[in-house]
């Protein structure tokens, strides 16, 4: 990676952490478009069939630093395996075992 | 669409906050288990076929400096996509991304790779979508939201400029992302069609404005700071020539 593209991962990685840091008091607690329409068609609420580890982007038991660290972390995961991803299918470097 | 259905939504909508059954700021904004019963698995059908297009487009033009590009995309559209944004109607909605990354690659084919690992993330870790309910909405926000953004920005850009057609590219990828999403809804008998079209469409309409702001601010920074890697900035041409002429422009 040049430095170019350093300063580029690290440029974005802190815009995304500001956004996590900031997103627990700012982001509207409201439903959201979907479910809001669900809610004006009376479609009732399912249960999830699948536990995560941090439903709703939440950590158990922490309020509002377990939401920051949720996204934290969510940030983190997703930064590395789009960057494992990316590697696996870039150019000219067909992947064998890809996905 | 009858006029009194969407009388009928506009008077259901409540004048104080809805009733607040979630904890404060945690969410949910996909489609979750359940809502597309048996539906489901077209979607990943779909999704699939999506999938091998990225794949092959990958291939060809994902060049080693688009890869931290491609990772910070996907960060940043994790982060963005848990703003929730309050908008009129006691609801809030959130972005997708998807509209930035066809626009920045040029390509519908890596907004279904980058919203297909969010979602993907959003869905196993934090319970964020259905599992069941990937497919659909990696299909949603990735193919429709990169193909309908792709396609009016290239439709758009010769007569109005880059930036404003990227603008109505997001509002409208956004706009059709969440209509889709009521045909689903209608298909899987979750919603009736016309009550599904009209609050989906009035909330996203909305939101749409936002993604639109946040898509071209993007798209601007980009364009200062790394010309190099905006593929409208890039020749059109083969694969080989286009990688001598973004060195060139990376070289400066």
């Amino acid at each position: 990676m040049s430095t170019n593209d350093k300063y580029i991962v690290i440029a974005g990685v802190i815009i995304c952490l500001v956004i996590a840091v900031m997103s627990p008091f700012i982001a509207s607690p409201d439903p959201d478009g979907l479910e809001k329409s669900a809610e004006d068609a009376g479609v009732p609420e399912v249960e999830a069939s699948y536990e995560s580890p941090f439903p709703d982007y939440t950590i158990e038991g922490l309020d509002k630093i377990g939401e920051i660290a949720a996204l934290v972390i969510g940030i983190i995961i997703t930064l590395i395996i789009a960057y494992i991803v990316a590697e696996l299918l870039k150019r000219r470097n067909p992947p064998e075992a890809s996905k | 669409m009858k006029l009194r259905k969407v009388i009928l939504v506009l008077n259901n909508i409540p004048l104080t906050p809805l009733r607040k059954k979630q904890k404060r700021g945690g969410e949910k904004l996909h489609i979750p288990d359940g809502f597309l019963s048996w539906t489901w698995p077209i979607y990943y059908v779909i999704m699939f076929v999506a999938l091998y297009f990225s794949l092959k487009w990958a291939r060809k033009n994902l060049d080693e400096k688009l890869i931290p590009l491609i990772a910070v995309l996907s960060a940043g559209i994790f982060a963005i996509m848990s703003m929730n944004m309050p908008i009129p109607f006691g609801t809030s909605g959130h972005m997708l991304g998807g509209a930035l990354v066809a626009i920045v690659f040029l390509a519908p084919e890596a907004a279904v790779l980058v919203l297909f690992i969010v979602l993907l993330v959003q869905a196993l870790f934090f319970g964020d979508g259905g599992i069941t309910a990937l497919g659909a909405n990696v299909v949603n926000m990735g193919l429709i939201g990169g193909a309908v953004a792709y396609f009016s920005f290239r439709g758009l850009e010769k007569f109005t400029g880059k930036y404003p057609a990227a603008a109505i590219a997001a509002w409208l990828s956004l706009f059709i992302a969440a209509e889709v999403v009521a045909v689903e809804m209608w298909l899987a008998g979750t919603f009736p069609l016309d009550i599904g079209l009209a609050s989906m469409g009035i909330y996203h309409a909305f939101i749409g404005v936002i993604e639109a702001i946040l898509t071209v601010v993007v798209l601007i920074a980009l364009d200062k700071l790394r010309p190099d890697l905006l593929a409208w900035n890039r020749g059109k041409t083969s694969g080989g020539q286009k990688l001598e002429e973004s060195e060139e422009v990376a070289a400066k």
